[in-house]
């Protein structure tokens, strides 16, 4: 079974003696749920955000469904991007836009530029958006605008707009970081549900190793820029826990 | 013991330390005081003292002058309903027009979505500044000259005066916007200009839009005494009576001048309240 996501020996800096990631392997198979744990500045966001180039790696390569992202030209970026989903810590939401205006944004790689600088989309994307915030709890708010919500309902907004793409791959940063503990698991179990249901692998990353270890059907160790273990969820015991959170120096 | 006494001495040298910068600090802003007065003194004797005939101002002339401007000239104020109109009319083209033409200017000088970097940057920049430096006379002079006389001159005057804060000011929110909304485009495959209007568009309309009622209110006062370089509206009319020596005549076009400002204030105040 071919891989979605093939990641070899990626780094990536910040500044000339600032290397976040230092030669890191991974790879994310159709039906796979792959979490990434590992302590703050381990350079787990770095390395989700290398794979949709939100951040340049400096070396290495992403192949995506084969295709090597980083050898991709501007145009031909934003048309992989297309396929790719992604949702944030913060939400990234733009807070003046309804909700509804917030989904549709997740097609505009697909909309024409002068067709979405007039915002004209179709009936039958909005009908998709609609029946997307259906599915995750928020037909009701299609109006609001999205600065008027709650944390949890804009990261369902968040999520909505990522499957609107109707991605292949779904990358998600720390989706429930700015979340209370029983809002963060409701949400982390709606992506787990609908990444089922519309058959898209995961590529997560977040520091809450419980919720990791209950959600995930991998798990990747980072740190210090390094992957330090790599399998299942059942496999992660304290000595392996031990290995990623050890404290630096000691 | 030792240790503790060591430690008091250190706090001890700080405050020392602390103590005599403060004082240099007064020292400086006495400096300050005794410069700045000086100057002022020196400044008032140049041109004030020197080149004032004091012996022209007296009780009885002020008086006399009170008595000319206080004799209001209502008679005339039908006659001046419609350079009033025409007033808010230039103003308002003035406003539109310069609007238009900052906006680019502003994309081009906001330097985290500027095209050409440095080049662009600098030019839009520049732009800002030349705009804001010259008064709005002057633009008034400059385009009565290319254009002729009449309102559409002091309607460009105001439009090229308007460019400089409205685009600085808009660039200035470009440059301000959250960045997550804009990360969150780019991952799902937008291009640049579907990012500028549904990322960062809707984050800089309120302040482009109240920085535009504000500039009409201000474009109003300055439509006001655009007639006196000839680029019509209310300005025009004062300018002849004071050549009429009319003083009642003057004092009325001012009134008319003072109630149209009122009533622009009026307008940008609760339009600004609406867009907030």
């Amino acid at each position: 079974m071919s891989a979605v996501l093939e990641v070899r020996g990626l780094r990536a800096r910040y500044g000339p003696d600032r290397e976040v990631l230092k030669g890191v392997n991974l790879s994310v198979s159709p039906g796979d749920f792959l979490v990434i744990i590992g302590p703050s500045g381990s350079g787990k966001s770095t390395l989700i955000r290398c794979v949709n180039r939100l951040v340049e790696p400096s070396a290495g390569s992403v192949l995506f469904e084969g295709q090597d992202l980083l050898s991709l030209r501007p145009a031909e970026l934003r048309r992989a991007r297309r396929h790719i989903g992604m949702i944030f810590q913060s939400y990234n939401l733009v807070d003046r836009l309804s909700v509804m205006d917030n989904v549709l944004t997740g097609r505009l790689g697909y909309t024409g530029t002068l067709r979405s600088l007039l915002r004209m989309f179709t009936r039958r994307e909005m009908t998709q958006a609609m029946r997307l915030l259906e599915r995750v709890g928020l037909s009701e708010l299609a109006e609001r605008r999205a600065d008027r919500l709650s944390g949890g309902q804009r990261q369902r907004v968040g999520i909505a707009r990522a499957l609107f793409q109707n991605p292949r791959l779904l990358l998600v940063d720390e989706p429930t970081s700015s979340l209370d503990p029983k809002i963060a698991r409701e949400v982390m179990a709606l992506i787990k549900e609908v990444a089922a249901e519309y058959r898209v692998p995961v590529l997560c990353n977040m520091h809450d190793v419980e919720l990791a270890l209950a959600c995930s059907t991998r798990v990747l160790g980072l740190k210090d820029g390094v992957a330090h273990f790599e399998g299942r969820p059942g496999e992660i015991d304290r000595e392996v826990l031990g290995r990623i959170y050890a404290a630096e120096g000691a | 013991m030792v240790a503790v006494g060591a430690e008091l001495a250190r706090c001890a040298a700080s405050v020392e330390r602390m103590a005599a910068a403060r004082t240099r600090t007064r020292a400086a802003q006495f400096g300050c005081w005794v410069l700045g007065t000086a100057l002022l003194a020196w400044a008032a004797k140049g041109i004030l003292v020197g080149d004032t005939d004091w012996s022209r101002i007296t009780a009885s002339g002020l008086l006399r002058a009170i008595q000319r401007f206080g004799r209001v000239d209502l008679s005339l104020v039908p006659s001046l309903l419609r350079p009033a109109l025409e007033t808010v009319l230039m103003a308002t083209l003035g406003t539109l027009l310069g609007v238009a033409m900052a906006l680019p200017v502003a994309f081009l000088g906001a330097n985290n979505v500027t095209p050409l970097g440095r080049l662009s940057y600098l030019a839009a920049r520049s732009t800002m500044t030349l705009s804001r430096s010259v008064h709005e006379i002057v633009w008034g002079l400059v385009f009565v000259a290319a254009a002729g006389l009449g309102t559409l001159a002091g309607v460009l005057a105001m439009a090229v005066r308007s460019v400089g804060f409205v685009s600085k000011t808009v660039a200035e929110a470009i440059e301000d916007v959250e960045e997550g909304p804009i990360e969150a485009l780019r991952a799902v495959g937008a291009s640049r200009l579907q990012i500028l209007a549904f990322a960062i568009v809707p984050q800089v309309m309120p302040i482009l839009l109240g920085n535009v009622v504000f500039e009409w209110d201000v474009n109003i006062r300055r439509s006001t005494i655009m007639g006196l370089v000839g680029a019509g509206g209310l300005g025009l009319a004062l300018f002849r009576q004071m050549a009429a020596y009319n003083y009642g005549g003057v004092s009325a076009v001012v009134l008319v001048t003072l109630g149209l400002i009122l009533v622009g204030e009026v307008v940008s105040h609760h339009a600004r309240r609406a867009i907030l």
